[in-house]
């Protein structure tokens, strides 16, 4: 018994060191008439960045992404996790081919004046990094049915708001390629390594 | 064997969990500090730090900070109300908002003033549930 565990141990390190992992495809999937499957792909949005620039899906197009929600005033995980975002912004600062987009669930305080201040104080920089400002229900559909992570209102909640700490892993197609919780150091940590991969990604 | 191996996971469950972040806090025992102790690391620590340092630019010190001194018979009001606008802290100026704490009790308010007041280098002594009351009572007027 022990040496067949010892066995699978040892199978299992070999296998995964072995060859460069690759990254599944997340979401649902359907398959075409083709023959083909066709992946989840995130669904169209349009937004305000920081610097009150328009930003959609062809604005990422061709990049890989990270996706965050989030509020300025949140008094639960979002410190934690845009600290922990803020490690792999400083990694990977001059890859122009990785952007980090935080949508705020606050878009009614969190003006892109509210969210350049919040930016800057946290010495962000805007070539890789947008804060995104949306309407309101339309931020909370997109988190929901776009990126599968919780966000919803509740009065009982410190702030108001229930939300996830999960952050998102998109390819270059708009394709999700995981999740990570945002608020632990060791899952950023594979995170970090996971972006390497991707980029790497043909 | 199986009893050895138990024996080790509680040993070091416990001893993690009796460990707080904060060394200075075993300086002092009272059960407000520590009930005060709790509510900041529920409410406070990830804004304001487990040293009480802040975050960046974003969100300021309680260590050290003159405001904190300055407003001493305030910061009830402030935590309970939450505050917005610009601050000054330490020469450096603020500007995010704190939401409201409204359900704290004035007990617990008077445990968690009891626990900044008492902590990074300050010793400004305990606060009771009639002082927060008389705190919160001037400041809503």
């Amino acid at each position: 018994m022990k040496s067949s565990l010892i066995f699978l141990l040892v199978a299992t390190l070999l296998f995964s060191c072995g060859k460069q992992k690759r990254l599944p495809i997340l979401g649902p999937k359907s398959v075409e008439e083709s023959g083909d499957t066709s992946y989840f792909t995130i669904p169209p949005f349009e937004a305000i960045n920081q610097n009150g620039e328009v930003i959609n899906n062809e604005s990422l197009k061709g990049n890989i992404y990270i996706a965050e929600f989030f509020f300025t005033s949140c008094p639960t995980i979002c410190p934690i996790m845009t600290e922990q975002l803020f490690r792999v912004h400083e990694k990977f600062k001059s890859e122009d081919r990785l952007k980090i987009v935080s949508f705020t669930l606050d878009p009614e305080y969190d003006t892109p004046e509210k969210l350049q201040d919040h930016a800057v104080r946290r010495g962000i920089d805007i070539h890789q990094w947008w804060f995104l400002n949306d309407k309101k229900s339309e931020t909370y559909e997109l988190a929901q049915k776009g990126y599968f992570v919780t966000a919803l209102e509740d009065s009982s909640e410190p702030g108001g708001i229930v939300h996830s700490g999960k952050v998102s892993l998109i390819d270059k197609k708009g394709r999700i390629r995981a999740y990570y919780d945002g608020t632990i150091e060791a899952d950023v940590n594979v995170l970090i390594n996971d972006i390497a991969t991707l980029l790497e990604e043909k | 064997m199986k009893k050895i191996i138990a024996g080790i996971i509680i040993g070091v469950l416990l001893t993690s969990c009796a460990s707080t972040p904060e060394e200075n806090t075993n300086k002092f025992t009272n059960l407000s500090y520590q009930g005060g102790l709790e509510i900041y690391q529920q409410r406070c620590v990830v804004c304001h730090g487990a040293k009480g340092e802040g975050l960046k630019d974003l969100y300021p010190p309680i260590a050290g900070s003159d405001y904190l001194l300055k407003n001493k018979q305030m910061i009830p009001c402030i935590i309970k109300n939450g505050l917005e606008g610009e601050i000054t802290v330490n020469g450096k100026m603020y500007n995010s908002r704190m939401l409201s704490h409204s359900d704290l009790t004035d007990m617990e308010l008077a445990d968690l003033m009891t626990f900044i007041f008492n902590s990074w280098e300050m010793n400004e002594g305990t606060f009771t549930k009639k002082e927060i009351k008389k705190m919160l009572d001037n400041c809503n007027k």
